[in-house]
């Protein structure tokens, strides 16, 4: 170790884990579209966002022993420590409970098309929104549908998702 | 149910947080080896982990720079400072490594269980395995645009041929 202590702060460690952790998922899709082309790298991003989504919420329903997701209510509470948790701040969204089987996600400003814009590849992105969520929903161990209508290519950053569960 | 569990989460303490934000970054990380290993093989995989780690290693290392407020890396002192700090925020226990400064201009570090080294050893790919975790200390170092040698001089899992893992890092800072 060394003898000068440089001590940062649990938001500064924080943010850079979050800010780090999405440029090297940044860096994978970037280094896999030079070697595959977009069309590869787009589907190998799906499948990696499909199975990380899974073990996100298996680990954050370990640590926070919440237990069964039971109602709707229950579904919210854990959407907004998820969201707080792996979202960054920059992105911008609300939730709300419509009735005891819908929960609607408001996405006002999204992070991933802030990113997509900046790269200028709008027009071909596929958004992995619906596939997190679906599998959020399959390690919370519900039955229901995640329906999200708008083309990627057209949401302009906004878009409205809606948990329909059976319960 | 809800509120009770959303207090509780503002109670996590900060190594928890770390924890499951670590964890689950690895995981992601290993879930793109594995799904690109599916697509090409291992040679391509190797390829494009070790480009996507070299192209974050350079930029986590300046961001760590940035909130240490070291503006340039001029003594070893100030390299032992962003080391100390980057292995502070960016590694967790389960990672299980040591590393030392066993003298001015050294730095040492061994594994002794490497997670790297547990998850592709799941993947049946180990023989043909190169490090990413060296990887992304060396692109470190490039990053802030130091000098160094490496000894062991080797690309592939150290731990996986020789049953341990350590690397000797020599700098050539003028005291």
């Amino acid at each position: 170790m060394s003898s000068k202590k440089i001590k940062l702060a649990p938001k500064q460690k924080e943010k850079l884990l979050r800010n780090i952790w999405l440029l090297h998922d940044g860096r994978w899709f970037l280094k896999s579209v030079e070697q595959f082309g977009f069309d590869t790298a787009t589907k190998l991003n799906l499948a990696v966002v499909k199975s990380i989504a899974r073990t996100e919420i298996k680990q954050l329903l370990a640590e926070t022993g919440f237990g069964e997701v039971r109602s709707i209510e229950d579904l919210k509470a854990l959407m907004e420590i998820a969201s707080l948790l792996y979202f960054p701040e920059e992105h911008k969204y609300e939730y709300k409970v419509l009735d005891n089987n819908t929960f609607v996600g408001h996405v006002l400003e999204c992070y991933v098309h802030k990113m997509v814009s900046k790269a200028g590849t709008t027009a071909i992105h596929q958004c992995a929104a619906k596939l997190r969520f679906d599998s959020w929903c399959q390690a919370m161990g519900l039955d229901g549908e995640i329906i999200n209508e708008r083309e990627a290519s057209k949401c302009n950053g906004t878009c409205e998702i809606i948990f329909k569960i059976k319960w | 149910m809800h509120t009770e569990v959303t207090a509780k989460m503002k109670t996590l303490k900060k190594s928890e947080l770390k924890e499951v934000l670590i964890k689950n970054w690895m995981t992601h990380d290993a879930m793109w080896f594995y799904h690109c290993l599916q697509e090409c093989g291992i040679e391509r995989t190797n390829k494009i982990n070790k480009a996507a780690i070299r192209s974050m290693a350079a930029i986590e290392i300046r961001r760590i720079q940035k909130a240490v407020g070291t503006d340039k890396v001029k003594t070893f002192e100030d390299l032992k400072i962003i080391v100390d700090t980057a292995f502070n925020v960016l590694t967790d226990d389960f990672m299980d490594f040591n590393y030392s400064f066993p003298s001015e201009n050294a730095l040492h570090g061994e594994w002794k269980n490497c997670f790297a080294y547990n998850g592709v050893k799941q993947l049946g790919v180990l023989d043909r395995y190169q490090c990413g975790i060296m990887e992304r200390v060396c692109g470190w170092f490039d990053g802030l645009g130091i000098k160094y040698s490496v000894s062991p001089p080797m690309a592939g899992c150290m731990m996986h041929t020789d049953g341990k893992c350590f690397r000797n890092f020599t700098f050539s800072f003028v005291k």
